[in-house]
């Protein structure tokens, strides 16, 4: 599978790189979440990071597995970390049909209690804990969502 | 961040008011264990509640959404419901998709309280 982005940038020194695959089920989408959790305390990364980081993984790949379509079976997503100095970038690919999370319709305005719509709440929370940096088809028909959360003042973005 | 899934207790703090006891981490993989005993409990005591956050060590939309849950089913009985105790991330997220707007969002237990008598 090809990997984004394919190196560090310039400049920037090479750090260590977490890759899980992460089956479409909660048990897996837990333990990836774990795994994830390990990689990023071990990194030393703020404990605000580690939430965002858990939460972009659980809505993104929840929102795969209560809305993704595929052509056959439902693939494993892959997600990959990589600290960097200023941000953690988060890739994760996925087989599902085109799903674009910067143009996707999701509520603007804040919930109200009489209101029982169910969408769009992931993706709106989504886009207020990171920035989505990128998205792209790859040339193998997948997904790919390249996503940043700041290590300084994530609450800034 | 602790490993634990969701899970609630209910307290009787009053003739007219209950205390729902919420910890370990409501998201995508757990919240669905925990929606219909948690909101057929909060219908079933037919009062106002408050919902200690304070072992909540996680919360996403999920989560977020079985609040809203909780909130109309107690309004529409007439009671209300007030959150307290929240971890700073938790609050953050509650307060990034104005849920503090929906629900009341207090420090303490006794602030909670208050907030249903007001």
């Amino acid at each position: 599978m090809p990997f984004f982005p394919p190196e560090a940038a310039p400049g920037e020194a090479a750090e260590p790189v977490f890759s899980v695959d992460i089956a479409l089920d909660s048990a897996a989408l837990d333990a990836a979440q774990d795994r994830l959790g390990a990689f990023l305390e071990g990194a030393g990364l703020p404990a605000p990071v580690q939430y965002r980081a858990r939460l972009v993984v659980d809505e993104l790949v929840a929102n795969l597995m209560m809305h993704g379509r595929f052509a056959g079976e439902p693939l494993p997503a892959r997600l990959t970390a990589r600290p960097g100095s200023e941000s953690l970038l988060l890739t994760l690919d996925d087989a599902a049909e085109p799903f674009d999370p910067r143009s996707a319709p999701a509520p603007e305005a804040p919930p109200s209690l009489e209101d029982d719509r169910v969408g769009g709440l992931g993706l709106a929370l989504l886009r207020k804990m990171a920035r989505i940096l990128a998205y792209e088809r790859t040339v193998d028909g997948w997904n790919r969502t390249l996503l940043a959360i700041p290590l300084a003042n994530p609450g800034a973005k | 961040m602790e490993d634990a899934a969701v899970r609630f207790e209910v307290v009787e703090i009053s003739p007219t008011a209950n205390k729902f006891v919420l910890a370990g981490r409501l998201d995508s993989a757990s919240v669905g264990a925990v929606e219909t005993p948690f909101t057929a409990a909060l219908a079933a005591g037919g009062r106002s509640a408050v919902l200690d956050l304070s072992g909540l060590d996680f919360l996403s939309s999920l989560g977020i959404r079985l609040l809203l849950s909780a909130g109309r089913v107690v309004t529409r009985r007439g009671g209300k419901v007030v959150l307290f105790g929240a971890q700073p991330m938790v609050a953050e997220v509650l307060k990034a998709m104005a849920l503090d707007q929906l629900l009341p969002l207090v420090a303490t237990e006794d602030e909670a309280i208050a907030l249903l008598s007001a």
